[in-house]
């Protein structure tokens, strides 16, 4: 039982900065290993039959051995540009199953298998600058005198009813006045 | 392209005024103590005009902060998530997703784009005219062996399944402003949809 505790983790990388410019294939050379007479290599001679020349054919980059070998265990070997080997096993495989198999190992760049523990990967973390909790804060706090009395009191303070009353008959009182000033003024103009 | 559509609307502003000026009135009127709530009128004041040269002048810097940037950054929609992207990044996609190695491709989801003094933020797209994010497809490959374990306590049932998903691998190749952001069509196209 593999898990993903046991599995080397990491991040995602690409090997030679592939893609910057143009992509190149990772896979340099595969050898096919295969018996002539037993069963389990038969589906890798019928794909060797009949899909090898088109493979080679759309991976140019890419060289492929043949080796027969008497009685044995059929199986590919994949190797790529940063020079890592892998050995794939055959046995009893279909023609399909191959296509599939060799296709899977051309689309890879030769990294070993990990688990990812990022899903991007950067060089420039930040253009606009990093967030602080004291970006776009007014300078002033810089020269606060601590413990600032401004600043320890509440954020939202709720007024309390007895305030709102004295509020509400201030209001009213500056209108009352106004009320008689105008009362005042017309008077004079009768 | 902000503003351009707000700019359609006459945006127009709410002056209050004092109540003194309309208690004068009433207590003409009445000669009176009104004892009702307050009246408060409001005039409706046009400022298109401000409001066109104000965005025309936002507009214009960022036009010419695009021209002496180099590097921009974006945030892309892919595949589900969305990723900040900038120039070289790579981006792992999990799960199936057709495109091949060696592809091409053009992310045309791009939900904001900023450079060093400047954000572009799309509602909730930005016009794939003006922004162009290329990127690479990269590497193929299937993911670790994941174990998926489930069981229903009390009810005899428990599974346990080894998968190994697809991974892909992209390089973002450049993020760009192509053209003015202003210069915006009525009707705009993008893939099949029509906005």
């Amino acid at each position: 039982m593999s898990s993903s505790r046991f599995t080397p983790r990491g991040f995602p990388r690409v090997p030679l900065q592939n893609g910057i410019g143009r992509y190149i294939c990772q896979l340099k050379r595969v050898t096919l290993r295969f018996c002539k007479s037993s069963g389990s290599s038969r589906g890798i001679r019928d794909f060797i039959e009949t899909d090898l020349v088109s493979f080679a054919q759309d991976h140019p980059g890419t060289a492929l051995y043949l080796k027969p070998r008497r009685h044995k265990s059929p199986s590919f070997v994949a190797e790529y540009l940063n020079g890592e080997r892998e050995v794939i096993s055959c046995h009893n495989f279909t023609a399909q199953q191959m296509v599939k198999w060799l296709n899977l190992y051309t689309t890879r760049s030769g990294i070993p298998l990990m688990r990812y523990v990022k899903m991007w990967h950067t060089e420039c973390p930040s253009i606009q600058g990093v967030w602080s909790p004291f970006t776009n804060k007014d300078p002033a706090l810089n020269i606060t005198q601590f413990p600032s009395e401004m600043l320890s009191r509440p954020v939202w303070e709720e007024k309390s009813a007895t305030e709102e009353l004295v509020e509400m008959i201030n209001k009213q009182k500056i209108s009352d006045e106004n009320n008689d000033d105008i009362q005042k003024v017309q008077a004079a103009h009768v | 392209m902000l503003c351009n559509k707000l700019l359609k609307f006459a945006s127009k502003t709410v002056q209050t005024v004092s109540t003194n000026r309309i208690a004068v009135a009433a207590a003409s009127s009445l000669n009176a103590r009104s004892f009702s709530a307050p009246i408060s009128q409001e005039y409706v004041v046009d400022n298109t005009v401000a409001h066109k040269t104000f965005s025309d002048t936002i507009i214009q810097t960022v036009n010419e902060a695009v021209k002496n940037n180099n590097r921009l950054f974006a945030v892309v929609h892919i595949c589900g998530k969305q990723f900040k992207v900038t120039d070289n990044d790579l981006v792992l996609i999990d799960g199936y997703w057709p495109p091949n190695v060696g592809d091409r491709i053009k992310l045309q989801k791009v939900l904001l784009v900023g450079g060093k003094d400047f954000t572009l933020i799309g509602r909730p797209v930005l016009d794939p005219d003006t922004v162009q994010v290329t990127a690479t497809v990269v590497d193929k490959d299937l993911s670790h062996t994941r174990t998926n374990f489930e069981r229903i306590k009390r009810k005899q049932y428990m599974r346990i399944n080894f998968i190994r998903k697809e991974i892909t691998i992209l390089r973002i190749n450049s993020v760009f402003i192509t053209q003015n952001i202003d210069n915006r069509k009525e009707v705009q196209e993008m893939g099949r949809r029509v906005m």
